[in-house]
This record gives C-alpha cells, structure tokens and sequence, in this order.
C-alpha cells in the first residue's frame, strides 16, 4: 500500500533538452539512488505544472516524487509498503 | 476451410470465416477461417510464424483490402489498472482495483486482470469487488497520471495516421486506408502500433480492424487482452451473423431485452427482421439499429485537429452520503454549475438548454430538462435553472444519492458575433464574472476561486 509522505527534499537531478531525470536524493538523513525511473507525468495547478516522477532506489523501493515548476521544490509524495500477507501463520514462541 | 478455438491458440492477428460463430470475448466460441494457411491449427499447435513482406509489398489477403476504408480500433487493455502496474513493479501480476476505496462509497474504475479472475469488473460497487477480492490492492485514480499517457500514446498514434480520433481517455480510432500499404497489410500495420505503444508505455492494447468504425469497435472487444482482430468488409455479415444483440455497441440492456420479447436474439436474426417493425418498436433508433445490424456504419474518422463535435456538457457526483438536504444539494448543484460552465465557456460554447439529473437512494432516477428562450453562459444561470428543475421535479422527500447537471443545444461563442439581443443584462454581467472567475483559475488552478456556497456541499 500506499504510505504518504509529503516531504520536502533535496534532489540532484539532470536538467536536458526540456526533460528533468531525478538522479539521487536525501531522505531521513540517507542518500537514495535512483536507479530506474518508471513513470513521469505532469499535473497543472493554473499556469504552473507539477512535474510527478516514480522511481525505483537501489534496494528495489519504489517511490514516488514530484517537482513544483513554480516552487523550484522536490517533494518525495509517497512510497510502497509492500502489505502484510493475509493469512500468514503467527510466530510460535 | 479451416477452422480454430480462438481463445485458446493464442493467435492475435486473425480473419473472420464466413461461416463462423461469435461471442464476446473467449466466453462463446470463436470459429474462425485463417485464410492464410490450409492446416487446421487445433489446441497445442504453435501458430504459424508472422507474415513478414517487404514494406509496400501488400500479400493477396492485405490486398482485398483495396479500395475499401480500412478503419482500426485500439482499445488500451485495463489501462488505468495497467498504468499503475508499469509504474509501479510491486503491483505487477497482482489484483489492481481502480476507483473508490472500500468503506467508502465509490465504483470500481476499471481492474487489472489478475483481479477480474475473482469476478471484478468495471462498473460494479467497490464493497462488492472488495467481498470477491479482499487481498485486492485498492487505488483511487489519478486522472492527471492516466491523461498524460493517454497524451503519450495519442502522439505516437499521429505517427502512424493524420486521421486519428481520440474516443475515450483508453481508445481510439485510426483512419489507416492508403497508408496500410506501407506496412504490407493492415494486420501489419496495426501490430506495428501496438509494438510501439508497447515500446514506448509499456501498455499492452486490443485493436479491431474493419471497414467502419462500428466494426472496428466490436471486433477490438473480441479478444482481449493484446489481440487484434480483423474483419474484411465482404465478411461483415458472417462476423455478426451469429453475435447477441447486446453485443453490437449502441445496445444496451434494455434494448436487448426489448428485442429479445420479440423473438431477436443475434445480430443475425435483427438484420433480416423488417424495418417498419422495428420503427414500430423502437422509432427512428430502430432503423439504425437495423443498419449496424447490416454492418453499415460510420466511417468518418475526426482527426485529433478538430474540434470535436461536442452535443452535451456535463458533470454528475454521487454525493457521500443520501441526503434530502436542501443546502447540500443546492452547494452540489452549485458545484457541478460551475464545472459544466466552465467547461462549456473554455470549448467557446453557449447553451439553451439544461438537464438536470437525480437519483434517489432506492436507484431510481430522473432526468428533467428545460429549454430556453436565449442562450446562457454564466455558471449561475445553469444553476438557477438547474434549481427550478429540482423544485418542479422533487416530488418525493426521499434521500437522493446522485445529482448532475448537463447543458446542450450548444452554439459556438466564437462564430456567433451577434451579440443576443435579447439576453438579458443581467446575464451579460454574470458571464463577466465567470470569465474573469476562468482567468483567476487559468492561473492559480481550479480550487483559487470558487462560490462560497459550495462550501457546504458535504454531508
């Protein structure tokens, strides 16, 4: 599921020929590496757009990021916890 | 003559028999004639390869195509469900459910196929798809995600055809005749498409090939997903021959049921029925029911360029919960005035009538409309009349569940340089405000201005 995040952080990201590709990050005091961008899409709030990017760290995360046109700001929207299986047997003592 | 179980081969790029059955998708059987090879391909033998001929080198098959209008549906397979799955590898393989959320009151969007194994389907209230599919994943839309796809593929499809038609945020019609050539037959073509759409999105889709759009349409539905299927013009009338009425778009339940009382079962059955009965039952819709029943449709692609021929306008909420509130419903009329007016002043309209839509919480809906003197473009005029509609109608103190407001008879603003002499200046005003009010939007967004009365708009 889903988990939002809704934090501001700090991007290295390659700006070329008009296209924007998140490179690294930090996160919780912790680099993350991108390694694969999955998805990028853009959303209008009036004249400024929100440029939204899914992306995939070195350990298999997947993460979800976007930045504001106007704000000159990158914020990290949300990450995939992968939900506990239904119907794993409890730990025995 | 041959003939092969389409579903279970796996064959995607097919021609109809003229002596075959059909049913939607892999529930009835498929009985096809594949007129490029003489052996029966029966289950477990592997298709024959893919025809492969030099590009504008069209084979005997592609070249029946000649001189007809070849037309190509492409209908993206589970596409919200599918978006989410490409950007996101965790949910891959996995039941993907699109729309409301369970516990709250909403229908499923679209699913992936994984979940449509458990019975989900399109359409159907989210508590019921979460009772099928509990370990189902559960997403609202992301209408800004999916559009910008949609985008993606449209341009890669202008590629391909000048004469594309966007019909829906997941399908489209391609105008390829005389381009086909090119690729050495249609079938061809159309594989090409879907391989760059595959390359490019990751999206798998289902395309029809016919020689109108309506065939194009039913023959995309037929096998899903990743299929194509063609259906030559001379071969329309075995392709329907033996389909249920409901299949033919345009054919609803009731209609089906409709027929059904008097004895028409397939396609087949309403295309030899007489015409003046079916104007007797059905009207003027009856005689065009009997012509898609005779496989004559529209082949007039509308380039992506023009503007679209656009009839209504219209928004529809189903509130949180059923209320009988008078405050609720007029902020949530409030709001969807405000939406269709918009909308309507942004593709340069101006309507003279207004419908307004309700349903009770017992699902019995009414849709009432008022036709008026002079055109309106102001959001406040689309709500007063849409609140007179609603005082006229409400007989019932009953709860109400779902309320929408649509405008039409459209005239275009643009073109109409004459102002109305007889709009009132009362209108004329309001119609500055809201233009001013689109302006504020244009540029701070959607949500920087509104009425306050929307404010009270939730239960």
């Amino acid at each position: 599921m889903y988990q939002d995040i809704n934090e501001a952080v700090n991007v290295i990201a390659l700006f070329t020929k008009g296209k924007i590709t998140p490179i690294k990050f930090q996160w919780n005091n912790k680099p993350v590496k991108v390694m694969q961008v999955t998805g990028k899409w853009k959303s209008s709030n009036g004249r400024f757009n929100i440029r939204h990017f899914t992306v995939i760290d070195e350990s298999d995360n997947f993460m979800q990021l976007s930045y504001d046109d106007q704000q000159l700001a990158w914020t990290l929207d949300r990450i995939w916890v992968d939900p506990p299986e239904r119907g794993r047997a409890k730990k025995s003592r | 003559m041959l003939q092969n179980n389409a579903g279970a081969n796996g064959v995607k790029s097919r021609h109809f028999g003229t002596n075959g059955s059909f049913g939607k998708g892999r529930q009835l059987t498929h009985v096809i004639q594949r007129e490029h090879s003489d052996k029966e391909t029966g289950e477990g033998i592997e298709p024959p390869p893919k025809r492969r001929l030099p590009r504008g080198v069209p084979d005997k098959v592609a070249a029946r195509w000649e001189g007809y209008k070849t037309i190509v549906h492409l209908d993206m397979d589970a596409f919200f469900a599918a978006v989410e799955q490409q950007h996101n590898p965790a949910l891959r393989n996995k039941p993907v459910i699109i729309g409301g959320l369970p516990g709250y009151r909403g229908v499923v969007s679209t699913c992936s196929y994984e979940a449509r194994v458990y019975g989900v389907k399109s359409g159907m209230p989210s508590a019921e798809a979460y009772r099928l599919c509990p370990h189902g994943i559960f997403m609202q839309t992301d209408g800004h995600k999916y559009t910008w796809v949609s985008v993606e593929i449209l341009s890669l499809l202008k590629q391909f055809s000048p004469t594309v038609e966007p019909f829906s945020i997941d399908e489209a019609f391609i105008d390829i005749s005389g381009i086909w050539q090119r690729y050495g037959s249609p079938a061809d073509m159309v594989n090409s498409i879907k391989d760059a759409i595959k390359g490019k999105t990751g999206l798998t889709c289902s395309a029809g090939i016919g020689p109108n759009k309506m065939i194009a349409k039913m023959s995309s539905g037929m096998d899903k997903p990743d299929g194509l299927t063609e259906v030559h013009p001379e071969r329309v009338p075995a392709f329907l021959e033996n389909l249920p009425v409901e299949a033919v778009w345009g054919i609803g339940k009731a209609t089906g049921k409709a027929l059904e009382k008097v004895g028409i079962d397939t396609v087949g059955e309403l295309a030899k029925t007489d015409r003046s009965l079916l104007k007797r039952l059905f009207g003027v819709a009856g005689l065009a029911l009997h012509e898609i029943a005779n496989g004559v449709g529209d082949t007039e692609v509308t380039p992506f360029y023009q503007k679209p021929n656009e009839k209504s306008i219209g928004h529809e909420t189903t509130l949180p919960k059923d209320t009988a509130s008078v405050e609720i419903l007029t902020a949530n009329l409030r709001m969807l005035s405000e939406r269709v007016g918009r909308r309507m002043r942004k593709s340069g309209f101006e309507a003279r009538r207004v419908t307004l839509k309700f349903r009770y919480a017992d699902f019995s809906t009414f849709t009432r409309a008022k036709t008026l003197s002079g055109y309106i473009r102001s959001d406040t005029a689309i709500f007063h009349q849409a609140m007179r509609l609603l005082k006229e109608n409400k007989q019932r103190t009953d709860s109400i569940r779902l309320v929408g407001i649509s405008v039409s008879k459209l005239r275009d603003t643009y073109n109409s340089f004459q102002e109305d002499l007889f709009r009132s200046s009362g209108e004329s005003k309001l119609s500055c405000i809201c233009e001013t009010m689109d302006k504020i939007k244009d540029s701070y967004g959607d949500n920087a201005i509104t009425y306050l009365s929307t404010m009270t708009r939730y239960v």
